[in-house]
């Protein structure tokens, strides 16, 4: 025990100078221990907040989900009689299924030129729906019989509409004025996205909930319901569910029953989230590499300082762990403050971004849980940064003999040098050192090279995104879109319809298109999906590859997206079997003449008379594409919205503005933050690299200053080292940018949407602007230091 | 040695470090007068202020008070650029750890003087002189000591300065290889006419020189003038 304690006090008594010399030692460092934990900060920031937000925005979602009773299959029928729904309830693994009706409106909002497409969805009389429960927000459930409804959330925001109001909404052909009477969020509808439409306009995505009584008289459904939505047991299958439900509905005009996998808001939730996941997996470890790298620098620099200290140590006993734990502890205190700053901006961040996905997303709750185990691995990878870059430090120096680390080191050899970088005769004097000295550390002058660089393709890396979604966009409405308006039918209807609508005044084109909703079989995989008829040369929607030309589909087959045709495993040349859901619901087998890549979902196409010839069903449209004069936009609008059988007008810079507002929300956030840590690390690494190159040369810099050189022709030495490599390091950022940015639109692809990897040269521009920012800057601090240098001294100190 | 042209007039020359308690007089009023072409060493213990004064003169450090003329000019007056272009035209330097740039070779090294010199030797001429015109394609590494120093003196030398100031340049070479270094720099400053000071702890080393100041405690305790200085191979070390 008192051996013990004695040990104790001995190894405190050895070890508490040293703990002093090393708070003495960071402080001294000044700017780079705050550059180096600025950007370990930066990494554990955006690690908690990415990774952070995902965890909480998932739990919220769940949650949410949970508490509401968010279905887990749907089953749209056309027309089934009440009593089928206790059939459904019967399936093994069936927990809840509820029989409703939802029917497609028009609403008239006063002051709006175009027609907003609506759904009214029914609710049991009197008591809240048990699957997907409404979180009513305001006022009362409809009563029962009465043309009341209850409002979706968004819709009444966007139009900032009241309780009490009446709004005109066409319901089965006819003019209703429905009372609000309520307003609510759903976990249906969490993203508010207008029907046949890619991201959310809660202005023209007027969901409805009616009494079932009032609403089945309007639409001619007493006693009957057009969709089944239910709950499952924990467990149960839901491929055999869906299987057993198809069957029984089948007679009834079942169209293909669905789970949560394929329920368009989902699908967007959970494509947000992969992308916070992927960014939060791809960016944070890029700065803890930086942060190890440049934690490698200056411990390097400071062993090499204290080489004759470190040999002192040894010759009085020190063991080397002793001292590698020395600067080990070094590099500890200034991960930790980074770590610190991390935390509580990881914490910040993500509730910050947390609250605005809530918002985004209406979600009625938000549990910002990203849970002690993100912490702990933020922290971790930061320390592993840590000990990577000391231990590549410190392996040489505490290997050597006391006597050797004590005596001052011989110059350092560059004959090396000459034999990779020849005798460099035709360069002057200043190139030559500054050359030399490059060749002579290679690996360094590559890493800080690459770490330039790297800060630089975090800045392409965040902007390419950006790129990418308005080329995605640019794309959409100027090449493939190029209607003015999109109006489709409650029911197909005749092609003579067409001509109808081409003498609307104003109407300058017309062209059909026809969807046809269709299960799509290949052995055993399945997806509901719906064909588009098009017609060939179209004008106004095209059907384009990623080459942007136009595609002609040939007749007699399909033409399928790539991901679709890898879903159902068929390659060009093969037969699918094609079920039709609508009019005579045929069984076809259609061969697949061709895959394309596309963009935007996973599309399938047909040419419009060839899907004619095998439905058998006549010449029938779902819609028609229109290029209007817009000064006509008002009066044609009007005349639509009078016409019966008009189901929607979708209008495309309505649809562009919405989009447009999205982006600009989600991504400008994002985009902010990245760019600014991106700099940050650019600035670190750059600062840092020139310090280090001050404090190793300051001797040089000193004898030439004695030997008559001026402050220009030093700083000429010295940051012409820091200019070379910033002019590799473009290049080569601007390499890693563009791989960055294509990894992360690889990986944020989906079904719903591949991203176009695309860097705008304004992109590249503006991250090389920054660099040299920072460049420039870090030159100049650098050459103030030059200035002050004291030539004595700096001769004096032992090399 | 004949008396010409004072090359330096040093009045009343002071230099403070720091302040308060910590504060150290290096050099208390010193006046002396140094005539071109005068061989001169600076005898005295550690912290005497023989360095100090050296420096001063070199324009590598500015006096807290008095004045130091060259050639009739006010150095402790002049800017910055003014003393970096006075080193550069006047002044040669050795140190006694070398201070050669790692990354260039023996000749290399004189030429970052030669470039920037008015009217220099050649680089190759300047080696030959301390006689290593065999080593001029080595780095610093690839070198001895006394070959470092020499390449060291022949850099100091190459833009045939008015002044050349050693500081111990002896001071981390054995008696052999001092006596190889002392050899070169007497027949260089000789050959050039050079005016030189010398800082050594080695008294044997005064001997060589016309005149032999002692410091002590920040100021001159003692000139000694001789008559008929000895060659460096005579010097005892």
């Amino acid at each position: 025990m008192i051996l013990r304690r004695h040990i104790f006090e001995r190894i405190l008594g050895l070890f508490r100078p040293l703990d002093r010399k090393l708070f003495r030692g960071v402080r001294g460092l000044g700017a780079q221990v705050i550059a180096v934990s600025v950007v370990v900060a930066c990494g554990v920031t955006l690690f908690i907040t990415m990774n952070g937000t995902v965890t909480s925005l998932s739990t919220t979602r769940d949650t949410y989900y949970d508490r509401y009773n968010m279905a887990h299959i749907w089953a749209p029928v056309k027309r089934a009689p009440m009593v089928l729904r206790d059939q459904i309830s019967d399936i093994p693994g069936v927990r809840r299924a509820r029989g409703r009706i939802s029917a497609g409106a028009l609403v008239d909002m006063p002051g709006e030129p175009a027609p907003v497409r609506g759904k009214v969805l029914s609710i049991p009389d009197g008591r809240m729906p048990d699957v997907n429960t409404l979180y009513l927000k305001r006022g009362t459930l409809p009563r029962k019989g009465r043309e009341e409804v209850i409002l979706l959330d968004s819709f009444v925001q966007a139009h900032k509409l009241q309780l009490g109001d009446t709004i005109p909404v066409t319901l089965y052909g006819a003019k209703r004025f429905l009372r609000i009477v309520g307003v609510a969020l759903s976990p249906e509808f969490v993203y508010s996205i207008p029907p046949g439409e890619l991201v959310p306009d809660p202005k023209r995505n007027a969901v409805m909930w009616m009494g079932y009584d009032a609403l089945a008289h309007a639409y001619n459904m007493d006693g009957a319901f057009n969709e089944i939505v239910l709950l499952t047991e924990r467990g149960a299958s839901e491929q055999d569910i869906m299987r057993r439900i198809d069957i029984l509905l089948e007679p009834y005009g079942g169209i293909g029953s669905y789970s949560r996998d394929n329920h368009i808001s989902d699908e967007f939730i959970k494509s947000e989230l992969t992308q916070l996941s992927v960014v939060g997996s791809i960016i944070p470890p890029i700065f803890l590499g930086v942060a190890a790298f440049l934690l490698n620098i200056i411990i390097t620099r400071i062993v090499e300082d204290e080489r004759e200290q470190i040999g002192l140590l040894k010759a009085f006993g020190y063991t080397q762990t002793q001292i590698a734990m020395h600067y080990l502890k070094f590099a500890l205190i200034i991960i930790s403050i980074g770590v610190f700053l991390g935390w509580a901006g990881g914490e910040r961040m993500g509730r910050g971004t947390a609250n605005m996905y809530q918002e985004f997303y209406h979600f009625p709750l938000l549990i910002f849980n990203p849970g002690i185990g993100i912490f702990i691995e933020a922290t971790l990878f930061a320390l592993l940064a840590g000990v990577l870059g000391v231990f590549l430090a410190v392996r040489k120096i505490i290997g050597l003999r006391p006597a050797v680390a004590m005596s001052p080191p011989p110059p350092t050899d560059y004959s090396g040098v000459v034999s990779f970088g020849g005798k460099l005769k035709w360069m002057d004097q200043t190139l030559r050192l500054i050359v030399r000295h490059i060749l002579r550390w290679p690996l360094r002058a590559a890493l800080t090279c690459l770490g330039i660089s790297m800060g630089m393709a975090l800045m392409i890396g965040a902007r390419g995104n950006v790129d990418a979604l308005d080329k995605m966009m640019m794309l959409n409405f100027e090449q493939v879109s190029r209607q003015d308006l999109t109006v489709s039918f409650t029911e197909t209807q005749d092609r003579s319809i067409v001509n109808e609508m081409g003498h609307i005044d104003g109407v300058l084109a017309v062209e059909p298109f026809l969807s046809v909703p269709v299960t799509l079989k290949n052995k055993h995989h399945i997806r509901h999906k719906a064909i588009t008829g098009v017609v060939l040369n179209a004008q106004q929607n095209l059907l384009l590859d990623r080459q942007e030309r136009q595609i002609n589909p040939p007749a007699d087959g399909l033409v399928m997206e790539e991901l679709l045709a890898e879903a159902l495993d068929v390659k060009a040349g093969d037969t699918v079997t094609v079920k039709v859901k609508t009019g005579n619901r045929p069984e076809l087998e259609v061969p697949v003449l061709r895959i394309i890549k596309t963009y935007l979902g996973t599309p399938v196409y047909m040419e419009m008379h060839s899907l004619h010839s095998y439905l058998r069903n006549g010449e029938e449209i779902s819609g028609v594409y229109l290029t209007i004069d817009e000064s006509k936009e008002d009066a044609i609008f009007k005349e639509l919205k009078d016409m019966p059988g008009v189901l929607g007008v979708n209008s495309n810079n309505d649809t562009y503005r919405a989009m447009r507002k999205t982006m600009d929300q989600a991504i400008g956030t994002m985009l902010v933050l990245n760019s600014t840590f991106a700099s940050l690390i650019a600035i670190g690494v750059v600062y840092s690299s020139a310090r280090i190159s001050f404090f190793e040369r300051q001797r040089e810099i000193a004898s030439l200053r004695v030997l008559g050189f001026t402050l220009t022709e030093v700083n000429m030495v010295l940051l012409g080292e820091l200019a070379i490599l910033t002019v590799f390091a473009l290049p080569l950022g601007v390499g890693l940018g563009r791989l960055l940015a294509q990894t992360m639109a690889h990986e944020m692809s989906s079904e719903l949407f591949r991203m176009p990897s695309v860097v705008e040269l304004s992109t590249l521009g503006s991250a090389a602007a920054i660099i040299l920012i920072a460049s420039i800057l870090s030159a100049a601090l650098m050459s103030r230091r030059v200035a002050k240098l004291d030539m004595i001294i700096a001769l004096k100190t032992k090399e | 040695m004949m008396r010409t042209d004072p090359c330096f007039e040093v009045v009343d020359l002071t230099k403070v470090y720091g302040e308060g308690e910590a504060e150290v007089r290096a050099l208390r009023g010193v006046s002396l007068t140094i005539y071109s072409g005068e061989n001169i060493v600076l005898l005295g213990p550690s912290g005497s202020g023989k360095s100090t004064l050296l420096n001063i003169l070199g324009g590598l450090d500015s006096a807290t008070s008095g004045a130091v003329f060259f050639e009739g000019r006010n150095l402790t007056e002049m800017t910055d650029s003014e003393l970096t272009q006075f080193r550069r035209d006047h002044i040669g330097f050795v140190f006694q750890n070398y201070n050669l740039m790692p990354g260039l070779t023996a000749e290399e090294n004189v030429e970052l003087v030669t470039e920037i010199a008015k009217n220099p030797l050649p680089a190759k001429e300047a080696l030959d002189m301390v006689g290593l015109s065999a080593r001029t394609d080595h780095f610093p590494s690839q070198l001895s000591g006394g070959e470092q120093q020499r390449v060291a003196i022949a850099r100091a030398i190459a833009k045939r300065p008015q002044v050349l100031f050693c500081d111990e340049p002896t001071g981390a070479l054995d008696s052999q290889t001092s006596h190889l270094v002392l050899k070169a720099l007497d027949r260089v400053t000789k050959e050039l006419g050079a005016t030189t000071l010398m800082v050594t702890h080695h008294r044997g080393i005064a001997p060589m020189a016309d005149r032999v100041i002692r410091f002590k405690d920040g100021n001159i305790d003692q000139i000694e003038v001789n008559e008929n200085p000895v060659s460096p191979e005579e010097v005892v070390l």
